[in-house]
């Protein structure tokens, strides 16, 4: 007997997948889909992380602690012979660090030019050697610094292997870089031993690096190593004793978290995106299942009667889940590292998302991710199975012979609590506050939504069709389609979870993104009230002299002009840094709150960006201390303003102040206003002649119009990692759809067959199928974008806010919204047409017989 | 003559205007024993062996202190505090026979900010935490780190200071130009601590300062210091060119009395023997050279035996050169032998 059982087990199994095998595919696909974003995006995010990390070391040159200055202006260098004689430090490494550029830059969103950014470093090698020996070079003779070329020979400059090779320079040649707004040529004398090969960086000696900068009497930071058996907290301890208010001491764990920081709420929530992905596979593989079960209770019953113990069943259906799973699990992992492959190679190692510029990022095959993932894939295949096939156990076999309908009565009203308990367990949990900085409970609120959205479908259904149910219909086609579609709310379900699901999904990003996008647009516009703007990269270290910002003021043709400096601030040791903005003139930023009261007396007035107040806790009308130039200054947050440039925080003093506190003149923005009939190309072409030679590299030009273009393409470019999941989940579910609607079609072909043989026409029954299809996809279009909006309004609100730190205001992309709708209503109709078409191809008599 | 840190300046063809060495200048004290920033480079090089002060029977060891003052001009004016020329190297080694290997330290940095400096006018030369002073009591006195062992030595004289070569000018090549000021204090009675046990023993003090050392034609070097168990004593050495022969030789011998005698180069005759291969570097080293001097127109052998063969130095990771330097004993006296530019020519 058992081996009967086994035999048509087996039998039936091959069967079914044989006769079904666009479902089963689709099953596996949703699965691979899934498993393949959540590898790829780990797969990006770890290679670019890594990447990066490894260039932050190699600049950093892998010393046991660093003293840092907040600013990019420095700190006294005074501190350096202080730290050297602390008890416990073994050597001391004073290091000039800045930005600098060669050749010409590019501009973003353009094709890259001969030229780009590096990090100019000075040493003294006598102290790097014992300190950062990566810091060294190797002259052409072989050995370092001292004895076959002495580090401290003017004129000589050393570079990473990565620097000569993306300069295409060989020692001994002249290399010309702009750095602190002059230019430099030096003469390369070799290549630094340790750098490795991914950061691009050039060391000189630390004198000639404060006299070409200009930075006497100053350093970036001071490089300590520890010694031997030294403990370090007590060391850091009698370090933070000595420190000023301008440096911080930064520890490579620190180091490491503020690299992880930069960018650890964009990988996460794409990671999270990733998943979502993946819990739609599950709800395809759910319905795909579920309908298979419903198609085949017969065959069940059979079983059951030859024998066949419900656990039996039940593993059979989960054999066929592991399947399912395994397979897609495979898939996804090969199709996710092309992806990767592909992203990388295309948008480099952050997707375009910009917080990782001049590191190559590196793919790598990591086995224990790649199990993970394909673990995850697996679990959710077999969970989307298990919970069909444990319906299908409980159904008793004498009704499931007969293959009636739900199996379950239509005279019950379908449960509406676990839906809703779901629902409000999701609301609940998406208002949860952020756990280590990150969204991660508001997105388990949103699976949750999403898991009570679609348990809550057959009551749905059965509530939407009750008002038409009780009406009628004097049209036999219409009213078929409502007594079915009312009779049956659990099949409606079944076809429909998938896609709502997925259209929840979409909605949610689609009304996200143009929420972003529509705010950014707002927002751009407002921070770009001027004619024309200049930016100088890499000119923190400085920028314009007085001199030059005012043969940039006199040329004809302008009607104002307003110099900004930036510059960057680590407030904390593991904080990516904050900009300092110093403005003149009247601040261009769209405000979201203000105190109209005045300045309290000996504060300057300063307007903090949102990721500002959020990060740090600053409020508006409070007083905050800040070290500006070494000294505590005491700033007045006049302002809240919406910033989406500035992921980790801004802060606008007025220039004057500035000034005042640092003595610092220089600028490396500006911002033009044209006089009345002036001619920008004309305007543009005077102000990139009146620069200084040196800085002609580094200048950029931009105009609001274009700039706002860029601006939006650097967005949607960010995003189309977004856009692709979108069109991925929405091309699923109307496959799904599709495959439902005819699997469904096919199973009730005894049903038509007896309602031509009590003389409904071919005609009336086509109506029949199309009206129940559009009345399913608009049942499923409302819910799923009811549900949608619902999810969108957790991203706009909850996650947005807490991953990034900005808000942004609700913009419903309505064209979008019905499109979708229409498109759903459309496909259901089209596909359950053309299944009934196919099926009702064969005579009523055979599909009759066919029932007995 | 000595040495290689030397090899700081090594790239230093410049053409920087370094002071010359002349004949005839008569050296000064205190101030010639402090720095003479500008000279190109100048040591100050304390030699000598070590022993337990309280056990007389105590196997003795070796030690070395020294401190180079190097100049590496620099070209126009700088705003920079790290715009100095000077560098301060420093290296200190014990050589203990019961481990059978040198166990030796470095500091290297450019003068400036408190933390590295030689002064002029007396001595005292510092570099991070390490120094070498003379004290208001007339001793030298030395403060250095070696593996963990801090050597706190004081140096009392009991013998004048010895001027070598002609009052001072001591002559490295065949051209006048290829000379140093050079004196030394021999038979420096040694007090003080070795990790904090009272250590005795007796040390010698080399000062030597130059433009231009070497003959162009010279590879390395072999230098000789003895302090005579009679009160004497003996320095010879000799610059040697690619084929191992003597560029020029000189020296002194000075007897318990005070009597001088200054060697010309052909009174001194120093054959390679004894050859010792370092495990680690790989170089063969020569540590029982056959020496020969002609004392009033005697020929002197003196039988030279190292305190252990492995007293070789790599200070290439920190700058410096690979060179040995090693105590020594002779009969009747014991000191310190320096050995260069047997791994690879030494260019100055």
């Amino acid at each position: 007997m058992a081996g009967v059982v086994s035999v048509a087990t087996g039998w039936l199994l091959a069967g079914e997948w044989r006769a079904q095998p666009l479902r089963m595919a689709l099953a596996v696909l949703a699965i691979a889909v899934g498993v393949a974003l959540g590898f790829a995006v780990h797969l990006v995010n770890s290679a670019a992380l890594g990447s990066f990390g490894r260039a932050m070391a190699s600049v950093q040159g892998r010393a046991d602690l660093s003293v840092r200055a907040v600013a990019a202006t420095g700190m006294d260098e005074m501190l350096y012979p202080r730290l050297a004689r602390l008890p416990g430090i073994a050597a001391a490494s004073p290091v000039v660090e800045v930005a600098a550029s060669w050749g010409a830059l590019a501009r973003p969103g353009s094709p890259p030019a001969a030229g780009g950014r590096f990090t100019l470093i000075g040493t003294d090698f006598l102290r790097a050697m014992r300190v950062t020996p990566g810091l060294i070079g190797i002259s052409a003779a072989g050995l370092s610094g001292v004895g076959t070329a002495p580090g401290w020979l003017q004129g000589r400059i050393w570079l990473s292997p990565a620097l000569l090779g993306a300069t295409g320079l060989k020692p001994g040649a002249h290399f010309r870089f702009t750095a602190a707004g002059r230019g430099h040529d030096l003469i390369i004398a070799g290549r630094l031993a340790g750098s490795g090969t991914e950061a691009r960086l050039a060391v000189i000696d630390i004198a000639e690096a404060q006299d070409r900068l200009g930075q006497w009497g100053r350093v970036q930071r001071i490089d300590l190593k520890l010694a031997e058996g030294a403990d370090t907290a007590a060391v850091s301890a009698r370090i933070g004793a000595l420190l000023p208010p301008d440096a911080l001491l930064a520890t490579p764990d620190g180091e490491a978290s503020r690299a992880d920081a930069l960018s650890r709420a964009y990988r996460v929530n794409l990671g999270m995106l990733a998943l979502v992905a993946l819990l739609t596979g599950g709800f395809l593989v759910w319905s795909a299942q579920s309908l298979s079960v419903a198609r085949r209770r017969p065959q069940f019953a059979l079983l059951a009667v030859l024998g066949l113990p419900r656990r039996g069943l039940v593993g059979q259906l989960l054999i066929e889940g592991l399947i399912l799973g395994l397979a897609g699990a495979a898939i996804g992992l090969v199709l996710g590292h092309a992806l990767a492959d592909l992203a990388v190679n295309r948008f480099g190692g952050d997707l375009g998302g910009g917080y990782f510029a001049g590191a190559q990022a590196r793919l790598a095959f990591p086995p224990l991710a790649a199990l993970a993932f394909a673990g995850l894939g697996l679990v959710t295949a077999l969970a989307g199975s298990l919970v069909p096939a444990l319906a299908a156990a409980r159904v008793p076999p004498a009704l499931a012979l007969k293959g009636l309908g739900d199996g379950l009565d239509p005279g019950r009203r379908p449960r509406a609590w676990p839906g809703l308990a779901l629902l409000a367990a999701g609301t609940g949990l998406a208002m949860a506050p952020p756990l280590a900085g990150l969204p991660i409970l508001a997105y388990a609120g949103m699976a949750l939504l999403l898991a009570g959205g679609v348990a809550l479908m057959p009551a749905l259904a059965r509530a939407l069709l009750a008002p038409l149910a009780r009406i009628g219909s004097a049209w036999l086609p219409l009213d078929l389609a409502i007594r079915r579609l009312w009779g049956a709310p659990q099949a409606a379900s079944l076809a429909l979870s998938g896609i709502v699901a997925s259209t929840a999904l979409m909605v949610a990003m689609a009304v996200m993104v143009a929420s972003f996008r529509q705010s950014v647009d707002d927002w751009l516009v407002a921070v770009l009230p001027s004619d024309l703007y200049l930016h100088l990269e890499a000119a923190e270290a400085g920028g314009l002299a007085p001199a030059d910002q005012a043969r940039l003021a006199a040329v004809p043709g302008l009607a104002g002009m307003r110099p900004q400096r930036v510059l960057s601030l680590r407030l904390a040791a593991g904080q990516p840094a904050v900009s300092l903005m110093a403005q003149g003139g009247h601040a261009a930023v769209p405000l979201l709150r203000r105190t109209t009261a005045p300045a309290p007396a000996g504060t300057t007035p300063a307007l903090i960006s949102e990721p500002m107040a959020w990060l740090y806790g600053w409020q508006v009308g409070e007083v905050r201390t800040l070290a500006i130039a070494g000294r505590p200054q005491r700033l007045h947050v006049a302002g809240v303003w919406r910033d989406y440039a500035r992921q980790f925080g801004a802060i606008i003093l007025p220039l004057a102040d500035y000034r005042r506190l640092t003595g610092d003149q220089t600028i490396t923005d500006a911002a033009f206003d044209l006089a009345p009939g002036a001619d920008a190309g004309r305007v543009e072409a005077a102000l990139a002649a009146a620069l200084p030679p040196a800085v002609a590299g580094q200048a950029q030009f931009g105009r609001p119009g274009e700039m706002r273009r860029v601006a939006l393409q650097i967005f949607d470019r960010s995003f189309a990692v977004t856009y692709a999941l979108e069109a991925i989940a929405i091309i699923i579910g109307l496959v799904g759809v599709a495959t439902s609607f005819s699997a469904q079609v096919l199973a009730r072909l005894r049903e038509f067959g007896m309602l031509r043989h009590i003389g409904v026409g071919r005609r009336q029954l086509l109506w029949m199928l199309a009206l129940e299809g559009a009345g399913l996809g608009l049942v499923g279009a409302v819910a799923g974008v009811a549900l949608g909006l619902g999810l969108a309004l957790v991203l706009v609100a909850v996650v947005n806010p807490q991953s990034f730190h900005w808000t942004m205001d609700l913009a419903l992309p309505w064209p979008l919204l019905a499109g979708l709708a229409a498109a759903l209503v459309a496909c259901a109709a089209g596909t359950a047409v053309v299944a009934g078409r196919r099926a009702l191809g064969q005579g009523p008599l055979l599909a009759v017989r066919a029932d007995w | 003559m000595r040495r290689r840190a030397l090899m700081l300046l090594a790239p230093l063809l410049l053409a920087a205007d370094f002071a010359p060495v002349r004949p005839g200048v008569a050296l000064r004290f205190p101030a010639d024993h402090g720095a003479h920033p500008a000279f190109r480079t100048e040591w100050w090089y304390v030699t000598g062996w070590l022993r337990p002060a309280a056990v007389t029977s105590a196997p003795a060891s070796g030690t070395q202190i020294t401190f180079f003052r190097t100049r590496v001009p620099r070209a126009g004016t700088s705003g920079s505090r790290f715009a100095t020329e000077q560098v301060i190297f420093a290296h200190a080694a014990i050589a203990d026979p019961a481990t059978g290997r040198l166990r030796h330290a470095t500091r290297i940095a450019r003068s400036g900010f408190g933390l590295a400096q030689a002064r002029e006018g007396d001595l005292d030369v510092a570099v991070d935490d390490w120094r070498l002073w003379r004290g208001r009591d007339g001793r030298l006195h030395a403060h250095v780190v070696v593996a963990g062992e801090a050597l706190d030595l004081a140096f009392t004289p009991t013998q004048p200071l010895l001027l070598q070569g002609r009052g001072g000018y001591s002559q490295k090549g065949p051209s006048p130009s290829e000379a140093s000021h050079y004196y030394s204090w021999p038979q420096l009675r040694i007090s003080g601590a070795r990790a904090g046990k009272p250590v005795a023993g007796t040390a010698w003090l080399d000062r030597e300062w130059s433009s231009t050392l070497l003959n162009p034609r010279a590879v390395g070097w072999d230098w000789l210091g003895l302090n005579l168990d009679d009160g004497g004593a003996l320095t010879l050495f000799r610059v040697r060119d690619r084929q191992g022969q003597a560029v020029w030789a000189g020296g002194s011998h000075r007897d318990a009395r005070g009597k001088t005698v200054v060697f010309q180069p052909d009174e001194v005759d120093w054959r390679a023997a004894g050859w010792w291969r370092s495990p680690r570097s790989g170089a063969r080293w020569p540590v029982g050279p056959q020496v020969r001097y002609r004392l009033n127109n005697q020929w002197q052998r003196i039988e030279i035996k190292p305190l252990m063969p492995d007293q070789e130095l790599d200070s290439r990771t920190g700058g410096g050169p690979l060179y040995w330097e090693g105590a020594v004993t002779v009969p009747g006296g014991r000191g310190y032998l320096e050995l260069t530019g047997y791994a690879a020519p030494l260019r100055m």
